[in-house]
């Protein structure tokens, strides 16, 4: 037998991509040391099947993540700034999307997708979030869209461009 | 008073909250809706899509779980960790432990045992705390009644709550008791608009909230009812403002179907009418399932022709059906099973011939384990006397693993005998030697998910479609419990491990989630809770099903519930009908599908529809509604064809040696011959559980030629006590036939044969020995011989002289030998079946036969005779001779060589056919071929119904 990558059903990181997700959502803004109100969420998640050494991971990975040059802007206090986390958004056509974070700045809007794991191989990131992005357009008529999907595991920030502008 | 609208049955629940709600440039994010569950989320959104026809931010839609959970977290800040059921029972099992006097006294003393009735004792307790139940009016209410378990119910009752609350963690009933508090602050001012809709009957908690949320200004209130009913509504002091839409009845059928299959067929044919009358199949129709029964066989046979974008399937599926499960399970039991690290080799070999196991990949070929396994199940089942394995006698068996290197050759040349072993080896490791080792339930609970991990990553399960969701649905229990307060468990019998995490396996609910609102809806019951449908589906409508069998519920009995306002069957049963009903009269049309096997009552809701439509047409008739699903079904049995002797099989026969066993089976059935003697097909030998018959035969042979062995070709002297002689002899056959673990059944047997063989010996002695001379010629002799033209074998189990004369004997380890007899007045020469019937068995005959020949000696100075050797007590009779006595019977003799002459004649004519037997009915049963021949249908009278 020899050594494969993690399960193919992707229980563990599905688990994981969870509690990251969760744990961010309640992340509103960041202006001093992350560590603090990365520890608090930890604690407000009540994560099943995770055990001391998990969070401790994961409170790795979101110091890191969070403590990036490329992401502290997007978790940063600013006048007028409004955030929504795990917004949900409906599509003209019914469906139900869920958006991790979005920033509103006067005329501009952000979208951010936290993303776990390794990069958009197949380029289906970049297709969901342009999905996202025509329906915030359509919410936000007149306003400028950005949207980015921020790799938590690797610390980076990809620009999505819409299809359109 | 507050004010609420109450709608008919035909409204349309969702429509209504969707018009309530204030337009605000497609941002709804200002607005609350609560409904009982889940389901309405998703069409209260696509009436919204539907409506704005552009993108909008949807209202913030709770089910009333959800809401408590929301109220808690933003308003109260119960931010502690959920008591989930797992650690509950920990927590009682802790709390169980230190009390005096115990709920079941001594009997629950172990986590594995207690776990079932800390299970119930937990739901028990949360109905008390869901009804807002002191622990003082427990108290008293336990005081005025002569509940059993009464005082001891409100001590775990007290403590368990205290406990929770030390730990400043929460349970569902203690987050809706907080939400539900009078005193508790919190305001709905972040919403500027609030709807409750489709709720019907309250817990205490619940009607304690719904109160607050009636003080709430923004808030108004929706309900159904059906013909106007609606118990507590009024106590609430709601001031109702109904609808007047008028109730109609939908169009009905019923349709009694014999099983689920028979339903399906109905439900197929139901929407091939849809179909023929252009009526879309969307989501407007509805498949109620409400058993998992018919999940299944509906994705099997109703699905396929519609685009899976097409229907959605929404609800859970019970984990213990699922082939995850009963994977896991064959493990648990394995482990359950072994015997200081010794496992039970049927449960060894069940694992084996697991498909999950079977197709483990080696260097990303999966034909390895497969041929492994199959090589290692044919091994074992010629050791199939060892019951119970030590994997390391597997692992350290070279002229194992070189055979399994040789089966191997042509799928993976290159895995050798010492890369087989490594395989094997690790392949024990992962899959039983990490569980015999678990220290903990968490370590036993955590192996098993990697297992499960490691089928998913080296095997092609994964592409199997449900597999995922149910992979993902059991590991997510598997890792609730290694993370939870259980997981500490610990003891030295690891199988109890496997008791515990299969008692917490039963409870998981594989959820079969879609999209939403796209087509087709198949839906168990409790998902179309306040959903509207034109066309209703409903499979199942039988009553225990639909409402299905009251719980009985030692820990709070129907009284006690009462007393307390708990929620009793009675109110769970309304609420069932309430959703029953305005489902039903919210459709234009319903289909009622239920089994009339016998065994089922229609279910009550449905005898009541009926009833209200044999009112509205003052009949009482039911033809015009129901209806029946048959098959055309031929019940007729067909015969097996005869098969035709080809020249190739013709020659095959001509050269071919013939015994005994090969003769009484031709006569027997002529198929059976061809397949078992031509075509060399045997059933497979494998290990199993209990003894065979052969094995006991086997064992009994042996040990008898292990006596005799020193004795051969010496004269037999009377011996007064050979116990000795015959315990050795069974102790050393024993063990070469069933190795140095054997179970408790073939202790057994080695015990029951040693006192017969020593009373046989008993027996022959005085008897034999002690009226004739003996000389003992031959042991297991292998006879051979050249006889009208054809070679003959055959092997005699014993060949003594007595006297003058020179008896063989065959072994038998039946009671008697009645049907091996020969009766020559049964013979007839013209009429076949009489041959078989005359004969018996050709065995004594071929053996006289086969000596006579080969030792050159007259038949008339031979006997031959069966030995019975499982009759209680040995006398004259455990000799059954073939002419009835020793003396030889010429007359007799001609008649059975005439026998033999016309059964080789038609043997070796090229025209006769390998017909089957004409008795099938006698014949068949037991006939390894039936499958082949296809008279499966045949069964020994025993088995019969």
């Amino acid at each position: 037998m020899q050594n494969k990558e993690k399960g193919r059903i992707g229980f563990f990181e599905t688990h994981r991509g969870d509690a990251i997700h969760r744990v961010l959502s309640r992340l509103l803004s960041i202006d001093g040391d992350p560590i603090p109100p990365i520890q608090s969420a930890i604690r407000l998640e009540d994560v099943v099947g995770f055990g001391n050494d998990d969070q401790d991971e994961l409170l790795r990975v979101l110091t890191r993540f969070l403590s990036d040059v490329l992401i502290r802007p997007f978790f940063a206090g600013k006048q007028g700034r409004k955030v929504r986390t795990e917004q949900e958004f409906l599509s003209r056509e019914g469906r139900l999307v869920r958006v991790d974070r979005l920033l509103e700045d006067g005329d501009r809007v952000t979208l951010i997708d936290f993303k776990t794991g390794r990069l958009d191989g197949d380029g289906k990131y970049v297709v969901q979030v342009r999905d996202y992005m025509e329906i915030i357009r359509e919410m936000y008529p007149g306003k400028i869209v950005r949207a980015v999907i921020a790799y938590v595991d690797l610390c980076q920030v990809v620009e999505v461009e819409p299809l359109r502008t | 008073m507050k004010n609420a609208t109450l709608l008919s049955a035909r409204d349309n629940l969702i429509q209504h909250v969707h018009m309530m709600l204030e337009n605000v440039g497609g941002d709804y994010s200002a607005m609350a809706v609560i409904f009982p569950g889940k389901r309405p989320a998703h069409f209260l959104r696509k009436a919204i899509a539907e409506r704005r026809q552009t993108a909008s931010i949807p209202p913030h839609i709770f089910s009333i779980d959800s809401f408590v959970d929301y109220l808690c977290e933003r308003h109260l800040l119960l931010h502690g960790p959920d008591i989930g059921e797992l650690d509950a029972v920990a927590l009682l099992f802790s709390i169980h432990s230190a009390l005096e006097r115990r709920l079941g006294g001594q009997a629950f003393d172990t986590l594995d045992l207690f776990l079932p009735l800390g299970l119930k004792l937990f739901d028990a307790l949360e109905d008390l705390r869901l009804g807002l139940v002191s622990p003082e009016k427990l108290r008293s209410v336990l005081g005025l009644t002569r509940f059993p378990n009464g005082d001891r119910l409100g001590e775990y009752y007290e403590k368990f709550y205290d406990e929770v609350r030390r730990e400043g963690a929460t349970t569902r009933a203690m987050r809706y008791a907080a939400a539900a508090d009078p005193a508790a602050e919190w305001n709905l001012t972040e919403f500027h608009q609030v709807v409750v809709a489709g709720f019907f009957m309250f817990s205490t908690a619940e009607e304690h909230l719904m109160r607050r949320l009636s003080d709430h200004k923004s808030a108004t209130f929706v309900f159904q009812s059906c013909r106007g009913k609606f118990p507590q509504l009024h106590s609430l002091g709601f001031n109702l403002e109904r609808t007047d839409t008028p109730e109609t009845l939908p169009t009905f059928s019923l349709y009694g179907a014999a099983g689920t299959h028979g339903q399906i067929f109905g439900v197929n044919s139901v929407l091939e009418e849809f179909a023929r009358q252009s009526a879309p199949i969307d989501e407007h129709t509805v498949i109620v399932l409400p058993s998992p029964d018919g999940l299944f066989p509906v994705i099997q046979w109703t699905l396929p022709p519609i685009s899976p974008s097409k229907y959605n399937i929404s609800l859970g599926y019970p984990g213990n059906r699922t082939p995850v499960f009963g994977f896991l399970n064959t493990l648990i039991e394995l482990v359950a099973n072994a015997v200081d690290g010794r496992v039970y080799a049927p449960d060894y070999l069940r694992l084996l011939a697991h498909p999950y196991f079977k197709s483990i990949e080696w260097r990303d070929n999966s034909g390895v384990t497969r041929i492994l396994a199959n090589t290692v199940e044919s091994w074992l089942a010629d050791r199939r006397g060892w019951r119970f394995l030590m994997l390391d006698d597997i692992e350290n068996d070279e002229e194992l693993h070189t055979l399994v290197a040789n089966a191997l050759h042509d799928t993976a040349p290159d895995c050798s005998a010492t890369e087989v072993k490594a395989h094997l080896a690790q392949l024990h490791t992962v899959f039983i030697q990490n569980l015999l080792s678990a220290a903990t339930l968490g370590a036993f609970a955590n192996t098993l998910a990697d297992i499960l991990t490691f089928v998913d990553v080296h095997t092609s399960a994964w592409q199997h479609e449900s597999f995922r969701s149910f992979a993902l649905a059991i590991l997510k229990e598997l890792r609730a419990l290694s993370t939870s307060r259980l997981a500490a468990f610990s003891t030295q019998t690891s199988g109890r491990y496997g008791s515990v995490v299969h008692r917490c396996l039963l409870g998981v609910s594989v959820p079969f989630e879609g999209t939403p609102v796209e087509g087709l809806q198949i839906l168990g019951f409790l998902e179309t809770r306040n959903l509207q449908f034109d066309r209703v589906i409903i499979l199942d409508a039988n009553d225990d099903v639909i409402p299905g069998s009251a719980d009985v519920d030692p820990l709070l009995p129907p009284a006690l519930r009462r007393s307390l306002r708990l929620a009793t069957n009675e109110q769970r049963e309304q609420i069932s009908s309430h959703y029953f009903d305005v489902l039903m009269r919210g459709a234009a049309e319903v289909h009622f599908f239920y089994r009339d096997d016998g065994k089922g009552e229609r279910s009550r809701f449905v005898e009541r529809l009926l009833w209200e439509h044999q009112k509205a047409l003052a009949s009482i008739e039911e033809g015009e509604f129901v209806r029946s699903v048959r098959f055309p079904i031929k019940l007729g049995n067909i015969p097996p064809n005869p098969i035709v002797k080809t020249a190739a099989i013709f020659a095959a026969m001509s050269h071919a040696r013939y015994s005994a066993s090969a003769i009484d089976c031709y006569l027997e059935c002529r198929l059976r011959y061809y397949y078992r003697y031509l075509l060399h097909l045997d059933e497979r030998r494998q290990v199993e559980d209990g003894l065979d018959p052969a094995d006991v035969g086997l064992f009994v042979h042996s040990v008898l030629a292990e006596i005799d062995r020193l004795s051969l070709g010496r004269p037999l002297a009377p011996v007064t006590d050979r116990s000795q002689e015959v315990r050795a002899a069974a102790e050393s056959v024993f063990r070469a036939q069933f190795g140095a673990s054997a179970d408790v059944s073939q202790l057994l047997l080695k015990d029951q044969v040693e006192r017969q063989v020593l009373a046989y010996q008993q027996w022959y002695s005085e008897t034999i020995l002690a009226r004739h001379e003996v000389e003992l010629l031959g042991i297991e002799r292998q006879l051979e011989c050249q006889w009208e033209g054809v070679a003959w074998t055959g092997r005699a189990d014993r060949i003594e002289r007595r006297g003058e004369q020179v008896v063989i004997i065959d072994y038998k380890t039946a009671g008697q030998a009645t049907r091996l007899r020969f009766r020559p007045e049964k013979y007839s020469a013209d009429v076949r079946t009489t041959w078989g019937e005359a004969v018996g068995s050709f065995q004594l005959p071929l053996y006289l036969l086969m000596f006579s020949e080969l030792e050159r000696v007259p038949v008339e100075s031979l006997a031959a005779q069966f030995t019975i050797l499982g009759a209680h007590g040995f006398s004259a009779e455990s000799e059954s001779w073939l002419f009835g006595g020793p003396e030889h019977n010429a007359e007799q003799w001609n008649m059975l060589l005439e026998i033999l002459r016309n059964v080789l004649r038609e043997m070796l004519d090229p025209n006769v056919t390998f017909a089957p037997a004409e008795d099938l009915q006698h014949k068949c049963p037991g006939c390894p071929f039936t499958v082949l021949c296809g008279t499966t249908w045949t069964r020994k009278r025993e088995d019969w119904d």
